[in-house]
């Protein structure tokens, strides 16, 4: 338990120092995007960075169910419930984010975007993967099921983002690092972002696992202390 | 062949018991009606052209009289205990689900082949599938998204039948899992019914039929796969 909470301590301060640079860095230090959008560009810097973390987070649960379906250890649940979670968290600021920018770029607060409409699909399905396992008691069962849609979920996602990429107009690229107009400074505060968000979705998993764990041990406890 | 033995006694036991009491078939086609009358209630019919909307609206009934058909038949299979009956049997569970997800794709496809024509008698003034180029190509579409649907369907529904929330838990899983079959469904459908058959969304409708086809194959293998789990032994 000690080691876990000086990993955590030393997860959450890189967080810090790599988040406060990342802001320093986007508002004063990297120039204006001229072409496009102009400053509210500047958003680029920690949304991609949250959504490539949110990609992540249901990767970890997609892992950790494969992991679970394979060993059958309850170690790896845990994983797969945090994963979910912090994909949660993220897809939502995410989307809060972007809702913002919306708003001030294109003038309305949702379009029916192909990116914005299969992120919501993959929020309600993952919204859903929570409504399944606090539908079941028993923790075993409750484990194989939500593994299942730990597994079936991540292919969803991966179709959705294929089909609705297909089936509706594409909206452009709004920024790419591949630009030839991108500075190399613009690329160390994506970087430093993204490093930063890395190292909270880290801190937070870990935190995560431990609730999830101790969860567990205080069940077992009170099955004991009633027989 | 023992497989194939296998799925066809368990295929046809849930022909034979729907033969008899005709439950799912009888309520999906109420069902589907009911849906259909509604829409006139919500977009005046006879004062506008749903053409446009054809293939959706289409989808928005078939998807939801499914989802009362898939929740009835694993239902009465856990009330009656038939579900203990075919675990104890010596048959691989992903033969058990072939046999039930055939069940659901014949069910669902026979009440979507008889609700189509009425559909478009009430709804689409010229349906662009009666040409015979478009005709293959939409019921093509209504197929596959039919196997992805059942496929989907059957393991979800099995699933919630062995939780708390049971019947309720069926289409909050399975709805956004199907979000590509229905995306898919509903370009076919539109383009070789609707009123804009425009050649890109002709072409549109052949891409969509490769998201289908890759779609209904990756699922059921999967989940043939998972089936056993869902089972909850």
């Amino acid at each position: 338990m000690a080691l876990r909470v000086k990993r955590f301590y030393a997860l959450t301060d890189i967080a810090v120092i790599l988040y406060v640079a990342g802001l320093i860095g986007t508002f004063y230090i990297t120039p204006l995007e001229v072409k496009q959008i102009g400053f509210t560009q500047k958003i680029f810097y920690f949304h991609v960075p949250m959504a490539i973390t949110s990609g992540v987070a249901f990767a970890v649960t997609l892992v950790a169910s494969i992991a679970y379906l394979l060993t059958k250890n309850l170690k790896w649940d845990s994983w797969a419930a945090a994963g979910a979670e912090l994909g949660i968290i993220f897809g939502v600021s995410l989307l809060t984010m972007g809702i913002l920018w919306t708003r001030s770029t294109w003038g309305v607060w949702w379009t029916w975007d192909p990116r914005l409409t299969s992120y919501l699909i993959v929020m309600l399905l993952y919204g859903a993967y929570f409504v399944l396992r606090s539908s079941v008691d028993n923790e075993v069962q409750r484990a194989n099921y939500a593994a299942t849609i730990g597994v079936l979920g991540y292919i969803t996602v991966i179709f959705t983002m294929i089909s609705t990429r297909i089936l509706r107009s594409v909206h452009p690229v709004v920024f790419s690092l591949k630009d030839p107009g991108v500075e190399p400074i613009m690329r160390d505060t994506f970087l430093i972002a993204l490093g930063g968000t890395f190292a909270l979705f880290g801190a937070y998993l870990l935190v995560k696992v431990t609730i999830v764990n101790l969860q567990e041990e205080i069940e077992k406890l009170k099955e004991r202390l009633v027989k | 062949m023992l497989a194939l033995r296998q799925t066809w006694a368990i295929l046809k036991k849930d022909l034979i018991l729907e033969l008899r009491t005709r439950e799912m078939l009888l309520s999906m086609f109420l069902f589907v009606l009911l849906t259909m009358v509604i829409f006139n209630s919500a977009f005046d019919a006879e004062r506008t052209d749903l053409t446009t909307f054809g293939g959706g609206l289409l989808w928005l009934a078939f998807i939801f009289t499914s989802f009362l058909g898939l929740n009835r038949s694993v239902v009465h299979e856990k009330v009656e205990g038939c579900l203990d009956g075919l675990l104890l049997s010596p048959v691989d569970r992903s033969l058990i689900y072939v046999g039930k997800m055939l069940g659901n794709l014949i069910f669902i496809s026979l009440v979507e082949l008889v609700a189509i024509p009425i559909f478009t008698i009430f709804f689409i003034k010229f349906p662009y599938y009666v040409y015979p180029q478009n005709i293959s190509l939409f019921l093509a579409g209504v197929f596959l998204a039919n196997i992805g649907i059942a496929g989907v369907g059957t393991f979800v529904a099995t699933l919630a039948a062995n939780t708390k929330r049971k019947d309720l838990l069926t289409p909050i899983l399975g709805l956004p899992m199907l979000m590509p079959v229905l995306g898919a469904a509903v370009s076919i459908s539109g383009a070789t019914m609707g009123g804009q058959l425009l050649v890109k969304t002709l072409n549109q409708a052949k891409e969509a039929m490769q998201i289908l086809v890759f779609y209904d194959i990756v699922f059921l293998v999967a989940i043939a796969l998972l089936y056993e789990v869902a089972l909850g032994e």
